[in-house]
């Protein structure tokens, strides 16, 4: 088991290295995302700072507990980018029958086909996330005790998993339909706004729907509810704001969406493509 | 005709995926939903913010998506790819303007674009979201006039970025990062008045704010028409401005050409 885990890491520290050297190549191409993605970051939040500061609170939410939710939620969202950005390319792979030169290869074809790409463009993201997340730390008031500290890292690890569940669950389709990038850029836009935003602010079957069927909430919302003891307003037997659920729910949903992957490839999956 | 039979062509194209047709009506109305909510949140304790209502409001976020969807510039990844690929050696060879070319196939999907997505958005808008008409029906054909010029900005824009393409080779993601910086300075995520006076007057010597704030405004009745009218000569200013950028560019940019691939 342990050599079996030690040679994973192995390869995956091989394919990070790739990973390098191919960002470096296009150096230009590098440069248009670090210009990029902390500009959409930070307006993302500055849109809400300037509404916010007309109108005070956004539903009992302060700004500074807002930017502690955003922060959380770009860092699973960088972290998804680092080593989940295949999960959104499914169907790409699918239609060029990519798969068939995983199958061959000694290793798990779902890891394989994750680690085949380890991009840092997702590095980019988590910088602007934690400047943001200090900012919002440091007006919360946010204790860093030891406890909070491992439950903090839970939640990044539980929301990245989340995040890379959805993608590979619509990402899937792919094996039946040929076709569901339609679904990366509306998953892209609704985790912003179920992950950045205070889902407070929807009415509560919208919530509903983004926490039990589609566990989106899970990733930044009812943690930073937990964390910064807020109500999330969601009346259920369980209280949500527990943010271990979050690892948990990371951990089931990415195990199902494993499986799914796997119906598909050993189903449906036609080696289409030369 | 030729620019006419491009345009048709590229109608063709969108409707073979039906299936796209209407995840891209759902999705985009469930994300318009949760803008309205949050706008709705926003007026929860207020009438009115900045002389703008609620109703206003989310009129203004709901229009700002439709538009959106028609501002569709696709010369950035069609010329990227064609000098990547090699295919411009024989476009250009052609008897047509290349420009002319990408600008109707643009034009073709702007149209299919409109009536498959930002009509049906505005029909669910109307029926189910607190959409309000135009304060003046007056005011429409100025807001069309503003929207074909927003477009010709925009495009026009678009085109200017792409020609880094042919000194790059790679245009990587310059086209985003220049869709990124539009969806802020233009007032598409939020209108420029909610930003303070200084940063907004500043925003207002961009061409950007022509492109998203005005139509809207307009049609919210946030912007009156003599205002409109003014706003929509800065906008024949920039059309002209950044026209003449891109006919030098392009001269520049074919003399550049380097044939990859074959």
């Amino acid at each position: 088991m342990l050599k079996a885990v030690k040679h994973y890491l192995e390869v995956l520290r091989y394919s990070a290295v790739i990973g390098l050297k191919c960002e470096m190549e296009y150096l230009s191409y590098t440069l248009c995302w670090l210009l990029m993605i902390p500009i959409q970051i930070f307006s993302g939040v500055y849109v809400l700072k300037v509404i916010m500061d007309r109108i005070g609170t956004l539903n009992g939410w302060s700004f500074g507990q807002v930017a502690f939710l955003y922060g959380l939620g770009v860092f699973s969202h960088g972290l998804q980018d680092l080593f989940f950005i295949q999960t959104r390319h499914i169907e790409y792979s699918v239609i060029r029958g990519e798969f068939d030169r995983f199958l061959v290869r000694p290793l798990g074809v779902f890891f394989q086909f994750c680690i085949g790409t380890v991009n840092l463009v997702g590095i980019y993201d988590l910088i602007p996330g934690a400047i943001i997340f200090a900012y919002g730390c440091v007006q919360v008031n946010f204790q860093w005790s030891i406890p909070n500290i491992l439950m903090l890292i839970m939640v990044v690890i539980g929301g990245t998993l989340i995040q890379a569940a959805i993608y590979t669950l619509t990402g899937s389709v792919a094996f039946w339909t040929k076709k569901s990038s339609v679904f990366v850029g509306v998953n892209l836009q609704l985790f912003d706004k179920t992950t950045q935003w205070p889902m407070s602010i929807y009415p509560n079957w919208f919530i509903r729907i983004f926490s039990f069927l589609i566990p989106m909430g899970f990733v930044s919302f009812y943690p930073a509810c937990g964390l910064l003891g807020i109500s999330s307003g969601v009346s259920f037997p369980l209280p949500l704001e527990i943010p271990l659920w979050t690892p948990l729910v990371g951990l089931a949903w990415f195990l199902l969406a494993r499986r799914f992957f796997y119906l598909g490839l050993e189903k449906k999956y036609e080696s289409a493509g030369s | 005709m030729a620019y006419l039979y491009k345009l048709k062509l590229q109608v063709q194209v969108y409707l073979t995926y039906r299936f796209e047709v209407f995840a891209n009506i759902a999705t985009h109305f469930i994300l318009i939903l949760a803008n309205v909510f949050l706008w709705n949140c926003v007026y929860s304790d207020q009438k009115d913010i900045l002389g703008v209502g609620r109703g206003q409001m989310i009129t203004y976020s709901v229009l700002s998506s439709c538009l959106a969807v028609m501002y569709h510039c696709g010369i950035q990844s069609s010329l990227n790819k064609d000098v990547r690929e090699g295919n411009i050696a024989l476009l250009l060879m052609k008897p047509i303007h290349l420009l002319g070319a990408y600008f109707a196939e643009d034009v073709g999907a702007v149209a299919v674009r409109a009536v498959s997505v930002s009509v049906p958005i505005f029909l669910l808008g109307l029926l189910f979201l607190p959409l309000q008409p135009p304060v003046l029906f007056r005011v429409l054909p100025l807001v069309m006039i503003s929207y074909v010029f927003g477009f010709m900005i925009l495009w026009l824009l678009s085109a200017l970025v792409s020609m880094f393409t042919f000194v790059t080779m790679e245009l990587g993601n310059m086209g985003v990062v220049k869709d990124m910086i539009v969806a802020i300075l233009s007032g598409s995520m939020i209108p420029l008045w909610f930003f303070p006076d200084r940063v907004e007057k500043m925003l207002m010597m961009t061409p950007f704010p022509y492109t998203y704030q005005l139509p809207l405004g307009l049609y919210i009745g946030k912007i009156d028409i003599g205002e409109g009218l003014r706003q929509i000569g800065i906008q024949a200013f920039w059309m002209l401005l950044l026209g003449v950028c891109v006919a030098l560019a392009w001269k520049k940019a074919k003399n550049k050409v380097l044939i990859q691939g074959g």
